[in-house]
């Protein structure tokens, strides 16, 4: 069984106006109907733009932003339908990292004080039950907090970092340790599953390495389940297991990591894999390359019909702009696309359309 | 090939910050390159390298007091010469926008927010080529247009917060080529936009420099966008251009360590999965001073006691005239097959078992 399972999940935020009459005059449709599942043990990986919904989508599993409908089932539990106590109990074992790891550090609290907290919130650590009856009340205290910092220092040096740090600030690590600080936050608590918020987009390019390479050791170590957001599909691709695109609040397809660069079947993730710069001149100079006219619509207004319509290349006259297409099987194991003519498209049947793209460079051969 | 005579030759520049109280710190510490017609030259480094400070001192953009500036950056227009570094601030301003335009990281911090489009790109327009009212109007327009912003009238009535981020950045270079500037600068272009933005606009700027023949010097942290883009390279680690090379070679026989980890570091899109990354350890802090020896001796897996006889010398690599490293241990092309080996500790302590 699945150890997160999403469905139907929507998130959507109410525009207000007015000042004395607070009126809903619209809403943003930042997650509108995304169903996905996360095997235990594995790495799921949201890859999207700016405004796609990813991060809310991250929160939305946490309950940090409100679900407007749908299920977040974690361990046979719906997470959306849980009061604000049983949520609480609930984060000990759905833990995030995020992105920014200055801001999401107190400043004003030591390394042990910020990794104790989570400890003392949902009570864990200290003498087992047997060995506290025979102790006295402060006794107790001694033997808790000892087991505390253990615990903490363990977490600590499995990021790579030392008791040393305990108690030293935020302000004086480098980012890429802040990061390993932000993880070890997570660590501490042992959660199942752990949400990476663009993990390592604010880091610089051989320190985005080490953290992607020490999520891996410890996913192996630990058994750990990732989901995985961030905009680099690249980073992406090399983490998860699976991968799935995200477009303007939906899944436009989702597929295993190695199915997903070698067969791509949604014009939107061809278009997103051909911008990836790779750093190889001879792969850039003869690779296909399909630029994207405009920007991403408004998701206050979403299209009607396929939501990437007004940008698609191989967009048809029927079907495209009047009816939303589902997630749907085509291929290969476990690769879904939301694309009515993916299969024309991947047969080349219809070719992409000169007008609709910016600019199309095909790829010489070779 | 570009010609002979460098449109902007750039010798030994060197940026010293005064410390207040901290000591001084060397920010650029002896770079040299050229720029050269039509060809685009990268800069290419993590945070602290110095590749903005380098793209601030030859645009005259550093504060007054406080700082040092060393070196010479001679720039070639028809048959007068100028030495950048040492203009009066009158001069460098007729040169700024006419002869040398920069395009900036954030493109929402550097438009002014409370003045429309319009106004901003017709006022370079005005300054530069004495062009104003409608005939400013429609020249502004007609750069909007170029730079692929569709309905430029319309754009040019509204204010930078109503653009998105990439149209914004198309705006900043519309008024970066108002004035077909020879030598252009930018810096980081596309590191704030999404990746099928960060298409559009290095597509447009390929364009610009085939089209127009602008030099172009390209400040960037994403070795894959250098690869798209660049002709010839620097890799800049703590001030110094530790490897300089066209682009083939250096992706094709990196050598020096700090490269070679650089581009172990990146997870490709078209590397089979499962390949481990082989960070470079360490972070840029690491570093010690370029008068003791390597900078990057302390985070290097190629050092030897030799690294620290003093700074090393930039030398010409056994792979062609143009490319040279500032190393002292360089990585052979015939190590490569054991690159992955060195570079990952993990497996140096299995081959040590093994052994």
């Amino acid at each position: 069984m699945s150890l997160l399972r999403i469905e139907d999940l929507k998130v959507h935020f109410p525009i207000r106006r007015g000042v004395v009459f607070d009126r809903t005059v619209g809403h943003v449709y930042a997650v509108d109907g995304v169903s996905l599942s996360i095997e235990r043990g594995s790495t799921y990986g949201l890859v999207g733009e700016s405004g796609c919904g990813k991060t809310t989508l991250g929160r939305a599993v946490l309950r940090l932003v409100d679900i407007t409908s749908g299920s977040v089932v974690h361990d046979g539990r719906d997470l959306a339908t849980l009061g604000g106590e049983a949520m609480r109990r609930e984060r000990r074992n759905l833990q995030m990292v995020f992105q920014d790891p200055l801001g999401s550090l107190n400043p004003r609290q030591n390394i042990g004080s910020i990794l104790m907290e989570g400890l003392e919130t949902h009570g864990i650590g200290g003498p087992s039950d047997e060995e506290a009856a025979s102790m006295g009340a402060r006794e107790r205290r001694e033997a808790t907090r000892a087991d505390r910092r253990a615990r903490v220092v363990g977490a600590l040096e499995r990021v790579g970092l030392s008791a040393n740090a305990l108690d030293r600030y935020p302000h004086e690590f480098s980012g890429g340790q802040r990061q390993r600080i932000g993880i070890a936050r997570a660590l501490v608590l042992e959660p199942d599953l752990i949400i990476c918020d663009e993990p390592v987009s604010a880091l610089d390019v051989s320190i985005q390495a080490q953290v992607l390479n020490l999520l891996e050791e410890l996913q192996e170590e630990l058994g750990l389940t990732y989901l995985v957001i961030a905009h680099d599909l690249a980073v992406v691709r090399h983490v998860s297991d699976t991968v799935g695109v995200m477009y303007l609040g939906a899944l436009v397809e989702e597929a295993p990591s190695d199915e997903l660069y070698e067969t791509p079947l949604h014009p939107y993730t061809r278009a997103l894999m051909s911008a990836v710069p790779v750093p190889d001149p001879t792969v850039e100079d003869t690779r296909e390359r399909i630029l994207l006219a405009g920007d991403l619509p408004s998701p206050a207004n979403p299209p009607a019909g396929c939501r990437f319509h007004t940008r698609c290349p191989w967009r048809q006259e029927d079907r495209c702009d009047t009816e939303r297409p589902e997630l749907r099987p085509v291929g290969g194991a476990g690769h879904r696309v939301a694309c009515h003519h993916a299969e024309r498209i991947l047969s080349g049947e219809i070719p992409p359309s000169e007008e609709r793209a910016e600019r199309i460079v095909h790829g010489a051969a070779g | 090939m570009g010609s002979s005579t460098p449109l902007l030759a750039v010798e030994e520049l060197s940026v010293v910050f005064d410390g207040r109280g901290s000591g001084e710190v060397r920010a650029v510490d002896g770079v040299s390159f050229t720029l050269e017609e039509g060809r685009v030259t990268g800069l290419v480094g993590e945070s602290g390298c110095g590749k903005s400070v380098t793209s601030l001192a030859l645009m005259g953009l550093l504060p007054p007091r406080g700082v040092r500036v060393g070196g010479s950056a001679v720039l070639r227009t028809g048959d007068t010469e100028a030495d950048l570094l040492r203009l009066s601030p009158k001069k460098m301003r007729d040169l700024r926008g006419s002869q040398l335009a920069m395009i900036f990281q954030d493109p929402l911090s550097s438009l002014n927010p409370v003045v429309p489009i319009g106004r901003q790109v017709t006022e370079i327009l005005t300054r530069h080529r004495g062009l104003r009212g409608s005939a400013a109007e429609k020249e502004a327009a007609d750069l909007l247009y170029r730079v692929g912003i569709p309905d430029p009238k319309r754009r040019l009535k509204e204010y930078p917060h109503q653009l998105s981020g990439g149209m914004r950045q198309r705006a900043l270079i519309a008024m970066a080529v108002a004035c077909r500037p020879r030598v252009m600068i930018a810096d980081e272009p596309t590191t704030a936009l999404d990746v099928t933005i960060q298409a559009q606009i290095l597509e447009l700027l390929k364009d610009l420099v085939t089209e127009e023949g602008t030099a172009l010097l390209m400040i960037t942290h994403d070795l894959g966008v250098v690869a798209g883009l660049c002709d010839d390279i620097n890799v800049l680690y703590a001030g110094r251009a530790v490897e300089t090379a066209p682009r083939e070679p250096l992706f094709a026989d990196p050598t020096h360590p700090y490269t070679v980890g650089l581009l172990g570091s990146i997870p490709r899109l078209d590397a089979p999965r499962g390949e481990p990354l082989t960070p470079i350890r360490g972070s840029v802090n690491d570093n010690i001073a370029w008068n003791d020896g390597c900078a990057f001796a302390p985070r290097c897996d190629h050092y030897t006691l030799d690294c620290l006889q003093g700074p090393p010398r930039l030398v010409r690599s056994e792979t062609g005239d143009a490319h040279a490293h500032r190393c002292v241990n360089p990585v052979r092309h015939a190590d490569v097959v054991d690159r992955a080996v060195l570079e990952s500790p993990s497996v140096v302590g299995d081959e040590e078992e093994r052994a």
